[in-house]
């Protein structure tokens, strides 16, 4: 077998791989696989769980129609059967129900059309983009708001994609011997390093509530087949759902990321501080303040946040807090935000 | 042409076009979309008849590429996806279909067609797919080399298969092809590979 690939033409091909690597980096659109959710404030969004729910449902349906095709549907485990339902929702970086929830009609969103979706990509809080910034070189996520939550649809993703990798991490906790409440904290702790490194904080951006999905996600897989009253159950035609998915069970305030701010690098929140200053007028809008309060009355420690204490304590990660508006924006007097700080630097 | 030849020359086409009837049968399977269920509530109905009232589209693609054996060259191609009414996304969606390209090239140019599934935007361009960010595609094509193509002997008519990949615009593409029509019977396998941008 006679390998023809020219010397001369792989030299030629080499030598102009780093010139188009940086090409890609300068010319790709300058946004992002992030989301803000500052950019959605004082803006009506209609409620979207019952359509949610409705796809998740439905992809859940038609995966176990799947599975309970095949004449092995007998001999499938719980976890396997899980398996099936996670792939309806994940591919690779981008997932199906992000990008479902990202286009169709059914979903309303912020950015609402076309124009508001460019303009976006113009302005959200990530779009002062560097020359090396992977991250920030494929489109922001919209805003969504789900059981009163508002959250960007690469939470969706995370849910079940980065969820099912937990719930992952999780069984093999099981399996060696921890009990349910170590191993999701195992789970947990080891989500938290891809985050801080690969996804999150080698951008500069280390999403807390990306975390909190992930979570969720692992809680909803773990549901699917443990505890007194599973929703997988197995009778004589096969597999099936005993309790339909219900995205209120799952979201909490702290998938919104102007809530539970993320962490960011020194450069990149160098970038990102401006952008965020542009909101504080916007934290004496009245439909903000009610939100923000509704929030802070939801609002509980989660092992997530408990983790990320422990982090913050040891000094491996710099307060969450000093990266909130509250914390940034000026002191009006007399009117002023509260727990308002003097802006740092 | 020896008998041995003319056998693993056969069975190579044979494997080609299997795989090109199967890109196109994948392509026909997803065009049925979701099996219906019974019992839904009306608002699952409603997201799956969203879900069903689907369009064929033409989305038109591009790419520039360095290559071997073509050296420089420049693609346009199409593919044929089904995707939901209404405009083609801005921002991020996803299209699987048909792809089809013509690639003409210093030193050779490439017919193929085969199946591709992406993840894209148009931006501000009306209808062409300017933004890839994630693709991955395989194809079954057919190569002439001309020029000053790096082969023996230079000029030579190649079918074979290709797989690509785009991250964010950046392509890369690997492949291997067999010689086909009469003339030497010691063509080996040639393996081309490329680099460039767009999909």
């Amino acid at each position: 077998m006679g390998l023809l690939i020219g010397r001369a033409a792989l030299h030629r091909i080499r030598r102009v791989a780093p010139v188009l690597g940086i090409a890609a980096a300068v010319c790709g659109p300058a946004v992002g696989l992030e989301t803000d959710q500052y950019y959605a404030w004082g803006r009506e969004l209609a409620d979207a769980t019952e359509v949610l729910n409705a796809k998740v449902n439905l992809e859940i349906a038609s995966a176990l129609e799947r599975v309970n095709a095949r004449r092995s549907w007998e001999r499938r485990s719980c976890p396997a059967v899980a398996r099936r339902i996670a792939s309806r929702f994940r591919w690779f970086i981008f997932h199906d129900l992000e990008l479902w929830a990202a286009n169709t009609a059914l979903v309303e969103r912020v950015p609402g059309d076309e124009e508001d979706e460019l303009r976006f990509m113009r302005e959200y809080l990530y779009h002062r983009t560097g020359l090396f910034d992977p991250g920030t070189k494929v489109p922001p996520s919209p805003t969504i708001e789900v059981g009163a939550v508002r959250f960007g649809t690469d939470k969706l993703a995370h849910f079940f994609s980065q969820g099912w990798k937990y719930y992952d991490s999780y069984r093999r906790g099981r399996r060696s011997g921890l009990g349910r409440e170590a191993a999701e904290r195992r789970a947990i702790r080891r989500g938290i390093r891809p985050e801080r490194t690969v996804l999150g904080y080698t951008w500069g951006i280390f999403s807390l509530a990306d975390l909190e999905a992930n979570h969720a996600g692992m809680r909803f897989f773990i549901d699917l087949c443990e505890g007194q009253a599973p929703v997988l159950q197995k009778d004589s035609s096969g597999w099936r759902q005993a309790r339909r998915f219900d995205f209120r069970e799952h979201v909490a305030p702290e998938w919104d990321e102007s809530f539970q701010v993320s962490i960011f690098g020194r450069r990149r929140w160098e970038r990102v501080r401006g952008v965020l200053l542009g909101h504080c007028p916007m934290l004496h809008d009245p439909t903000v303040a009610r939100q923000r309060a509704d929030y802070r009355s939801r609002d509980r420690e989660t092992v997530t946040e408990e983790e990320i204490g422990r982090l913050v304590r040891a000094g491996s990660l710099p307060d969450p807090r000093r990266f909130s508006l509250e914390s940034n924006c000026p002191v009006e007097d007399g009117d002023g935000p509260a727990g308002a700080s003097r802006p740092e630097n | 042409m020896h008998r041995g030849e003319t056998f693993r020359a056969r069975c190579f086409e044979v494997v080609l076009s299997t795989a090109l009837l199967l890109a196109t049968g994948i392509v026909a399977a997803q065009e049925g979309g979701p099996a219906p269920h019974a019992g839904l509530t009306p608002i699952e109905e409603r997201v799956r008849l969203a879900d069903l009232a689907r369009e064929r589209r033409v989305i038109p693609l591009g790419r520039l590429r360095l290559s071997h054996p073509q050296q420089v060259s420049a693609g346009i191609g199409a593919l044929l996806a089904r995707q939901p009414a209404g405009p083609v996304c801005k921002t991020a969606c996803e299209l699987r279909g048909l792809i089809v390209r013509a690639e003409p090239g210093l030193a050779g140019g490439q017919v193929s067609a085969g199946y591709a599934k992406l993840v894209g935007g148009t931006a501000s361009r009306e209808q062409f797919l300017s933004q890839v960010y994630l693709a991955w595609g395989v194809k079954g094509a057919l190569l002439r080399t001309w020029g000053e193509a790096n082969l023996d002997p230079r000029h030579q008519t190649l079918l074979g298969a290709e797989a690509e990949v785009a991250v964010i615009n950046v392509g890369f593409s690997l492949g291997a092809f067999r010689h086909v029509g009469s003339g030497d019977p010691n063509h080996g396998w040639v393996m081309t590979g490329g680099l460039g941008w767009g999909f």
